[in-house]
């Protein structure tokens, strides 16, 4: 009878817990994975930098707070276990050499490839890091694709993730239409 | 039907010259397999080589470059790091292993590493393989030294051997550091990369085989002892490169860009994983002029066979002739001239089927020890299917150019022959 119940309440647990799989995928864009209150808009108001001209020592300080809070910015945790579909660029990590062309099976996804030197690189909360479910073949340079997958925000590193996002990629498409930038709102 | 037995027969009367022919599109055949494979199993080789690395940082020179050297052992660095620029970087609290490595050295043609115990902890290749020992263990002392299994296999070196390593990475050595022997203690597994055809010693021995090297030369005056090398602190001053393993790997952007805007030395970081990408696109443009190239020659090959059969459909008249006479329809000839040079190509890819892997099999050593590439003895992929697809009935297709001639030719002479 214990024993029944047990296994009763694990299954009920269990079952709570299963990832949306079928369900449709939220078309995301790379400021929602700003937490509220973090986005650069917000962040310009909170510092107040333009109380200084621009050659203000003091308006430098306030820049380089507010780069800081930036770039240490929390995960939005409203992404966490959603399945969402992010356009970006990928950045291959892992290289699988078994198949008869080499594909990849984790990568980062970025909102821009290869920018300009003179700006700081994305900070960790516009980066997701993604593990496909089986590799994808190799993508062409400078190619932009959709991934759909189950985004997973940590706040700290732990054996199975990392601090910041993550993702376990399901589907990616390869994104053509130049017409339609989904990133710009 | 007695047509398939009819085509048989009238491609066997005529072997001696369909023979020739069947050579060709074999060859054209196995050349496009063979193009295919050296594709495949470069992009392998090189994939194969380097798993689990966030970052490789050298001297400032180029992303390719700095791979290149580093990883796969082609080229040399143009500057050696500090070795206070590494500890610096490898105390980050991002980092969560690394792996120093000194190139520039090479015994009988195969490339000298210095590193350190972390290579052997932290090394990984293929998917995420760890390297394994076929004898012996990791060097301890001063002068022992680990060999890749390419190395113990070609030069037949066995534990205990005793060996010179020579300064500089040609093939043959006029300048070794013979003072300073060294004892192999570790032979390790085969790998497939470019580790079998390295050597390996420790940091402290780079440092102990250059020191009466400091002027550029063999320097007699400043000459210094295996027994006296022993004794000293031989911490390193310069190492090639290193490279990291990150805690997490959301954070190898912002580690590279501070790697790379380093004040105290001037460093390049580089993902390789984003710089092999970079170097088969450069492959891309080499790759697609060698497909084309092949294609050609494949045309060229049943354009071969066209000629052939074309050429002998003069004195076939009487044969045709003959076919109609007992019954054949005009269509029947049609038919029977399309599926002769459909059977001439299906054995023309058949051959060079078996050819292919012939090639293969006779030339994998000779390429592995010249080019350090491995040839894989693999079935044929969907790829390769698909072109031997559009071969045969690019073969059956061009049948129907006699074909139509011969249609024509039954059509109007009828059973009697004008000629």
């Amino acid at each position: 009878m214990k024993n029944q119940f047990i296994s009763i309440v694990m299954l009920m647990v269990l079952t709570a817990c299963e990832e949306p799989v079928n369900s449709e995928s939220l078309q995301a864009t790379w400021e929602d994975l700003i937490q509220e209150g973090f986005t650069p808009k917000e962040l310009i108001l909170k510092y107040q930098i333009d109380t200084y001209e621009a050659d203000d020592p003091r308006r430098m300080q306030l820049i380089r707070a507010m780069e800081e809070e930036w770039n240490s910015a929390p995960v939005n945790e409203n992404l966490d276990n959603k399945k969402i579909t992010l356009t970006g660029f990928i950045v291959p990590l892992e290289i699988e050499s078994n198949a008869a062309y080499p594909t990849v099976s984790e990568f980062l996804l970025v909102p821009f490839l290869g920018a300009c030197i003179h700006v700081p690189p994305p900070p960790a909360n516009q980066l997701v890091y993604v593990k496909m479910e089986s590799p994808i073949a190799m993508p062409n340079d400078g190619e932009a694709f959709s991934v759909t997958g189950i985004m997973k925000t940590e706040s700290v590193n732990n054996e199975l993730a990392e601090a910041g996002y993550n993702m376990k990629g399901l589907s990616l498409e390869t994104f053509s239409n130049e017409s339609l930038n989904p990133n710009t709102e | 039907m007695i047509l398939p037995r009819l085509v048989f027969e009238s491609l066997l009367n005529r072997r001696s010259t369909i023979v020739l022919t069947l050579i060709t599109i074999a060859f054209s055949v196995a050349l496009l397999l063979g193009v295919e494979k050296v594709r495949q199993d470069t992009r392998y080789s090189f994939s194969n080589t380097v798993s689990g690395t966030d970052l490789i940082v050298g001297a400032r020179s180029g992303n390719l470059p700095l791979l290149l050297y580093s990883v796969f052992h082609i080229g040399n660095a143009s500057n050696n790091i500090s070795w206070q620029s590494y500890q610096h970087i490898r105390k980050n609290k991002k980092v969560a292993w690394s792996i120093p490595i000194s190139l520039g050295d090479s015994h009988r043609g195969f490339r000298v590493l210095g590193t350190n115990s972390d290579y052997f902890k932290f090394y990984r290749h293929g998917n995420k393989q760890q390297l394994d020992f076929e004898h012996g263990k990791p060097f301890a002392a001063l002068f022992d030294v680990v060999i890749g299994a390419d190395v113990a296999k070609k030069l037949n070196y066995t534990l205990g051997k005793k060996i010179i390593l020579s300064h500089g990475v040609g093939k043959v050595s006029f300048s070794d550091h013979d003072d300073k022997p060294f004892a192999v203690v570790g032979i390790l597994k085969k790998t497939g990369t470019p580790v079998d055809r390295t050597v390996h010693v420790s940091l402290q021995a780079i440092e102990a085989i250059h020191l009466d090297w400091q002027t550029g030369y063999k320097n007699p005056a400043h000459a210094v002892s295996a027994k006296q090398a022993l004794k000293l602190e031989l911490e390193p001053k310069t190492i090639t490169a290193f490279m990291l393993g990150l805690t997490s790997r959301l954070s190898v952007f912002s580690l590279q860009r501070s790697i790379n805007q380093y004040s105290k030395e001037p460093l390049l970081a580089v993902l390789p994983g984003a710089t092999l990408q970079e170097l088969w696109s450069l492959f891309g443009l080499a790759e697609s002029a060698l497909l084309i190239i092949t294609v050609f020659v494949v045309l060229s090959g049943l354009l071969g066979m066209l000629t052939a059969i074309l050429a002998s459909l003069n004195e076939r008249r009487r044969e045709l002739a003959i076919l109609r006479s007992v019954g054949a329809r005009p269509w029947h000839i049609l038919v029977m001239l399309c599926a002769e040079a459909g059977l001439l190509t299906a054995g023309g890819i058949f051959v060079g089927v078996a050819l292919y892997y012939l090639i293969i099999i006779a030339a994998a050593p000779v390429v592995e020890t010249r080019y350090g590439l491995t040839l894989t003895l693999t079935g044929l992929s969907i790829n390769n299917v698909c072109m031997l697809l559009i071969t045969q009935v690019a073969g059956i297709l061009i049948g129907l150019i006699p074909g139509i001639r011969a249609y024509r030719m039954a059509l109007n002479n009828g059973i009697t022959i004008r000629l």
